[in-house]
């Protein structure tokens, strides 16, 4: 699954570690979300677009349905 | 932070556990082979470093709860790393000292094998999540 997360935190000059704590992770969860290594659960990705105040969808993309399109 | 707490909470118990169970298990193989110490009470003193094996268990397990999802993620992993590796192992040396005349390996040495295969293990996901982050 693709993400704009490193793009969305760049915007508002956050780092990994300020991200995390805003989020109650740690830095290597946001470092392996950015990378593409994980996706987060439906939990923390609730959390995320709440943070940013963006839909899901908006932050997350599927990748299958990117090759659809 | 939340990680932080949960790593000091775990070495709370991590270090006396882990200190109780060598001092346990030194003490009963020290009393066995120096001493003529009652059989039923070197026993019992083995009972110490079984019942401090149960707490370090607990504690990591506690642990493990208290991360985030993506650490929780990656003990899993080792653990099942370290448990795959000691027990090929186990089952691999057990054959064999069957079959070879081989020095029989005491069945304890099992725990701290396990324990520094999943720490490295752990150590080297984290290492390598750490040099991605720096490219």
């Amino acid at each position: 699954m693709k993400n704009r997360l490193k793009v969305l935190r760049a915007e508002r000059d956050w780092s990994q570690a300020n991200l995390g704590e805003r989020l109650d992770v740690s830095r290597q969860t946001i470092n392996a979300i950015e990378k593409g290594r994980y996706d987060p659960s439906l939990p923390l990705a609730f959390k995320i677009a709440r943070l940013f105040a963006m839909p899901i969808e908006e932050i997350f993309k599927d990748e299958i349905d990117e090759k659809k399109k | 932070m939340r990680q932080k707490q949960a790593h000091t909470r775990y070495m709370k118990i991590f270090a006396p556990a882990m200190l109780v169970y060598v001092i346990g298990i030194l003490t009963v193989v020290y009393l066995r082979e120096h001493t003529e110490v009652a059989r039923t009470v070197l026993i019992a003193l083995s009972l110490v470093p079984a019942v401090s094996m149960i707490v370090w268990m607990w504690g990591h397990m506690r642990y493990i709860t208290e991360i985030d999802e993506y650490l929780r993620a990656q003990q899993v992993k080792s653990i099942m790393f370290g448990l795959a590796a000691i027990m090929s192992f186990a089952t691999f040396w057990g054959l064999i000292e069957l079959l070879v005349d081989l020095p029989p390996v005491p069945i304890f040495y099992v725990v701290p094998g396990f324990y520094l295969i999943q720490g490295l293990s752990f150590a080297i996901a984290c290492r390598l999540g750490r040099n991605e982050e720096s490219e």
